[in-house]
């Protein structure tokens, strides 16, 4: 039943997820004069320091038969750009509730609107930069039929963040420390990810450590059908099965601990 | 614990609250929290807010919820409202259910006032066709069409409280919640609002107000709640127990400035009054008086040395020490009492026309010329009960006439 009612909560509540939603994107960037530019400019910016530093100062090269490219920029890009929405959406998520505090303990509401409304955020927002990076690889020629395989990926992806984004914002009503936690830990697990370098870069022994990484698979995914155009069928399992752990747990630690919220608050 | 909402309409209970009870466990350090779920043992002092609590409205009654800060009263509210679940007993609810406990509670501040009426509407269950349908009227009712598409930010205080309110009570519960959110803007505006309070309850719709203002809980409240510490004091019709609650807050002053007056007086007066008692009309002594009932003071006094001449003062005051009635022996032309040794005088006062309240009796043994006042002591408090609305400190026999 509580599953259900995540999946329906944005239809049967459109009013308030779309608001919460545009609540979000004009309240980021409440303000400022560069506004939704700056959306743009700050995962560029990011984007800008890797290719400096690997691209031109380690002249790193690709191998095409390992990665489908040569080019480091492509292939950063293409694991980089989901991998920033995911960290996004779960730097967010200590605050999520945390920042809602004044209508949790006054309004009765469907509160699950609100981290569906940040993932949906997030995800919208990044998918612009995605997007124009597929019009960019398109024109480059790796365009692909293997690319309709994007949103089914990308939605399986979003479940997996969302479970996360919902125990984390669920933890940290009760622990606050969680927000510090999150900073360091997402730095190191981006490392911990292929992300930066091709797993072949990895060491045998090393590269089972990465398999238990559970964003692994995801960013495989990514590279393997923008620039191989190929589904590997394993890395999809694996990553549906962390998808559905991550959004039980969530959904399960949420629905035993939402009572809670409006006295702890 | 059990929850249980349906939706059927008629002559259901609103709402019905059984053996209600809410506490919240307060950790000192956030650490002992994590300790207490690791180690299962407890590290938190529980804090009782509401005690089995037990109550019922039937739909299209009206209930006041009144009581001293830290009563429980806004928790009753949010466990009400389902923002907050009850530790034990149940709850069960009847209709859509709207609770204003704090207006303008979801205003964005960036956002356009308009925009706003859709987000805050949204937030207390309204679909986008209804909020759409009712978007005009709201604006209407705020007064606010000129500066509706500007942000909210710009808005004053006054005119944001309007727009909440508008929002608030265009939802159309079938129950609805109110916590001290009357005050809304200026006086007429304020009169606008008790208006729709007002419709609503004709409306056959529940209502359910915390406030501060006897007065108001008096007019719109058929019946009353008082909590007391977390229990439920009395509950019944709300002029009776308004009045025991005013009553219980004079005593509780009264009982506070007389620690203070406690080490006035030590001399030797000549007569000591040892009693004053309230009795009703057959000698038992009594607590509470009616309205038109006859009541009889009794009054008991020593004297020390004996031989003393003197009169008798008998009056009726307000817990503040405001005088209502005052019968003195010499005023009545009654001869000077001989306080050879104890006497016992009785003050019958007929057909009392106090109005409701809490009183007590304050009597003085003055010299024989009602001089100077030798002894006084005051009676117990007690309360006058009274079907009459009408405020003040005496009844007055009364008709309107309209030219």
């Amino acid at each position: 039943m509580t599953i259900l009612n995540w999946i329906t909560a944005p239809f049967r509540y459109q009013t308030l997820f779309l608001g919460f939603i545009s609540q979000e994107i004009r309240g980021r960037y409440a303000g400022s004069i560069g506004g939704l530019l700056w959306s743009v400019i700050t995962p560029l910016a990011n984007m800008l320091i890797y290719v400096f530093v690997f691209s031109v100062v380690f002249k790193i090269r690709m191998k095409p038969i390992e990665t489908g490219t040569d080019s480091f920029v492509l292939f950063l890009l293409s694991g980089l750009l989901p991998w920033i929405a995911f960290s996004e959406a779960v730097g967010s998520s200590a605050s999520m509730f945390l920042g809602k505090a004044g209508l949790i303990t006054k309004v009765a509401f469907p509160l699950e609107v609100v981290p569906l409304a940040g993932i949906m955020v997030t995800f919208v927002l990044n998918g612009v930069g995605f997007l124009a990076f597929l019009i960019y690889l398109a024109i480059e020629g790796y365009g692909h039929f293997a690319w309709l395989y994007l949103p089914v990926i990308t939605l399986i992806f979003m479940i997996f963040t969302l479970g996360l984004v919902v125990l984390l914002a669920s933890l940290s009503v009760f622990v606050r420390d969680i927000q510090q936690f999150i900073t360091s830990a997402l730095s190191l697990w981006m490392y911990l990810t292929p992300v930066l370098y091709p797993i072949t870069m990895l060491s045998e022994s090393l590269r089972i450590l990465i398999l238990i990484n559970p964003m692994y698979p995801f960013i495989e995914l990514y590279h393997e059908v923008l620039l191989k155009h190929t589904l590997p069928v394993d890395m999809l399992c694996y990553a549906a099965g962390y998808a559905i752990i991550s959004f039980l747990t969530g959904v399960w630690f949420y629905s035993r601990s939402r009572n809670a919220f409006a006295d702890v608050l | 614990m059990r929850l249980r909402m349906c939706c059927k309409r008629g002559k259901l209970n609103a709402i019905e609250v059984e053996h209600l009870s809410k506490h919240y466990r307060v950790y000192n350090k956030p650490i002992d929290r994590l300790k207490e779920s690791i180690l299962r043992r407890p590290c938190h002092h529980l804090v009782m807010s509401l005690t089995d609590v037990s109550f019922k409205i039937g739909s299209g009654e009206t209930l006041g919820i009144i009581g001293e800060n830290g009563a429980g009263k806004s928790t009753l509210l949010k466990i009400l409202a389902g923002i907050t679940q009850p530790t034990s007993g149940s709850l069960t609810r009847n209709g859509r259910i709207a609770a204003l406990l704090e207006l303008g509670s979801g205003f964005n501040p960036e956002f356009s006032g308009r925009t706003n009426i859709h987000l805050n509407a949204a937030l207390l269950g309204l679909t986008e066709k209804e909020i759409r349908a009712r978007e005009n009227e709201i604006i209407d009712f705020s007064e606010l069409s000129e500066v509706i598409d500007r942000p909210v930010k710009t808005y004053s205080s006054g005119m944001l409280m309007r727009l909440a309110f508008s929002i608030a009570t265009s939802v159309d519960p079938d129950v609805l919640i109110v916590d001290e959110a009357l005050s809304v803007g200026d006086q007429r505006f304020g009169l606008k609002c008790v208006d729709r309070m007002m419709g609503f309850r004709k409306g056959g719709k529940t209502i359910i107000v915390c406030s501060h203002s006897m007065y108001l809980i008096n007019e719109l409240c058929a019946k009353t709640i008082w909590l007391h510490a977390g229990r439920l004091e009395r509950y019944g019709m709300s002029a009776n127990v308004i009045s025991e609650y005013l009553a219980f807050l004079e005593t509780k002053d009264e009982s506070i400035s007389a620690k203070d007056q406690s080490s006035i007086k030590e001399t030797h007066p000549e007569v000591i009054i040892e009693d004053v008692a309230v009795l009703d009309d057959s000698g038992h002594p009594i607590t509470r008086a009616t309205f038109l009932q006859t009541i009889r003071i009794c009054l008991k006094a020593r004297p020390l040395n004996g031989g003393y001449v003197g009169h008798i003062g008998i009056g009726i005051e307000k817990m503040n020490g405001e005088m209502v009635f005052v019968a003195t022996t010499k005023n009545s032309g009654q001869p000077p009492i001989c306080f050879t040794e104890n006497v016992t005088i009785h003050l019958v006062l007929n057909d009392i026309k106090i109005i409701k309240g809490s009183y007590r009796i304050h009597a003085v043994v003055s010299d024989e010329h009602a001089m100077s006042i030798i002894n006084e002591s005051k009676s117990a408090p007690f309360s006058v009960y009274s079907n009459h609305p009408e405020l003040g400190l005496f009844w007055i026999d009364h008709k309107w006439e309209m030219s």
